[in-house]
């Protein structure tokens, strides 16, 4: 008999840095996640319109809408993919202070210190995900 | 001006070097071109060099991070420019319009026709980078991929334009250049055929709509190209078929699950026979100029190898067999012509 089919959890990662992006996606698809990237807070937009997501990974300091901007407009967004409560992780190193402020009213699950935080990544979204499970 | 600048650069320098000496050597360019900015032109062909000598030792340094692994050291040496580094070059119209953003995202309508017209205004300084940007590989490819994808649709619409009607869709239209030139000196009566122009930038579709003025069987469409990848039911969305889908640039900037869902979807939207012409950035480290527009004009994109871009095509239903690669002059962009078989 084969085993039922558990359904990916699915991350949105928002960052115009490839080099960040590529790492990031790497590590977490090889670690079982569905991961979409979007380069600017409006493509995130556009894609959680579309999908739902468990998690979005969002930098902070970004062309057009900054991270913070561009997570209230997804939680607040409408339509079957709404999620207020929609955990967020936030990349941060060249934000200025006022934004990081702002960030911390969000309750972010957890912050990422450019460049590379790749351990810290895995064990940040285990975790988030985890609780956020436990949670429902 | 004196010819003391010359040879400031000596091949053989670290790039801390490099860069200060460009420094001191822009600073006498500068210093003349104040007085007379008209004579850019004395200068030009040393700027591209030094320039050139900059950007090659970054393009280097970054090939062999990759090629150790080391990821992390490239992303620090170029935060480090981008924080100390980058507002020695930060001149001329284009370069500081792709970084600013000013639409929020890169590669918007105005600077992509920028590129297509190619006319720097600008002079003194300024005008030394704007024909920099402008004849960097990058933006030769950028008018090379335009031209040779309309040769293509002008030779499927020969080919096809006995049917009644012909559908054409041009998504992620941009300034519509290439449709306006198509327009301005038709090869053949083009009343049959409908053009659908899609952007999800209303001030493109308003530029669009001023260059293609007239154009009866022009019509534009505001939705957004993610919208398009990652909607379940794409016929809700769009209930009309297409003889011919193309988009340049757009998957440029999309990762491989989003461009596969895209074309999994336009796929849809093709009638049997129809193509879908897609093209994609390739060869990044052929000219040291691609890292002037990342590292100073923070313009990336996403390259890809053949092999990636062709598997976006199979993983959407497409056979390889259905499946045409075709290369830009330089090699820097690929394009995959994909038909869809079926009667």
């Amino acid at each position: 008999m084969s085993e039922p089919k558990v359904k990916r959890r699915r991350i949105l990662i928002v960052d115009d840095e490839e080099i960040l992006t590529k790492t990031f996606s790497m590590l977490l698809e090889r670690s079982g996640y569905e991961v979409y990237v979007a380069k600017n807070g409006q493509d995130a937009l556009a894609m959680a319109g579309e999908e739902s997501f468990d998690l979005v990974i969002c930098d902070i300091r970004m062309p057009g809408l900054n991270g913070v901007e561009t997570l209230k407009a997804i939680r607040s967004g409408s339509g079957e993919n709404a999620n207020a409560e929609l955990p967020v992780i936030f990349i941060t190193g060249f934000a200025d202070e006022k934004t990081e402020q702002e960030a911390s009213t969000l309750k972010p699950a957890g912050y990422l210190y450019k460049p590379f935080d790749n351990v810290n990544l895995l064990s940040l979204v285990k975790e988030t995900l985890t609780d956020e499970r436990s949670n429902c | 001006m004196n010819d003391q600048i010359v040879d400031y650069i000596n091949p053989d320098m670290d790039l801390r070097s490099k860069i200060h000496l460009y420094r001191k050597s822009m600073e006498d360019i500068e210093h003349c071109l104040e007085l007379k900015p008209h004579e850019w032109g004395r200068f030009q062909s040393r700027f591209n060099q030094e320039l050139n000598s900059v950007f090659r030792d970054l393009m280097e340094y970054e090939k062999k991070c990759f090629a150790e692994g080391q990821e992390e050291k490239i992303y620090k040496l170029k935060n480090l420019f981008v924080r100390r580094v980058r507002k020695n070059f930060l001149k001329g119209e284009y370069t500081v319009w792709s970084l600013e953003k000013p639409y929020g995202y890169a590669g918007d309508h105005k600077i992509i026709d920028d590129i297509y017209r190619n006319e720097p205004r600008t002079m003194g300084v300024d005008r030394l980078y704007d024909n920099y940007f402008q004849m960097s590989s990058i933006s030769v490819a950028v008018r090379n991929r335009k031209d040779d994808f309309n040769r293509k649709l002008i030779e499927f619409l020969k080919q096809h334009r006995q049917k009644d009607r012909l559908r054409i869709m041009n998504l992620a239209s941009g300034p519509c250049r290439d449709l306006a030139e198509l327009h301005a000196d038709p090869p053949f009566d083009l009343s049959n055929i409908t053009f659908e122009c899609v952007d999800h930038d209303e001030r493109a579709l308003g530029y669009a709509s001023n260059l293609l003025n007239g154009a009866s069987n022009v019509r534009f469409r505001r939705e957004s190209a993610i919208r398009i990848a990652l909607k379940h039911d794409i016929k809700m969305l769009f209930p009309e078929t297409y003889d011919y889908i193309y988009c340049l640039g757009l998957f440029d900037y999309f990762d491989s699950r989003v461009s596969m869902r895209l074309v999994k979807n336009l796929r849809q939207l093709l009638r049997p026979g129809g193509v879908l012409a897609i093209s994609n950035v390739y060869d990044k480290y052929s000219n040291p100029s691609i890292y002037f527009m990342e590292w100073v004009g923070d313009w990336n994109l996403v390259y890809r190898s053949q092999e990636d871009f062709e598997n976006i095509f199979v993983e959407a239903g497409f056979s390889p067999k259905d499946l045409t690669i075709g290369y830009e002059q330089q090699g820097i962009m690929q394009y995959v012509f994909a038909v869809k078989r079926g009667s």
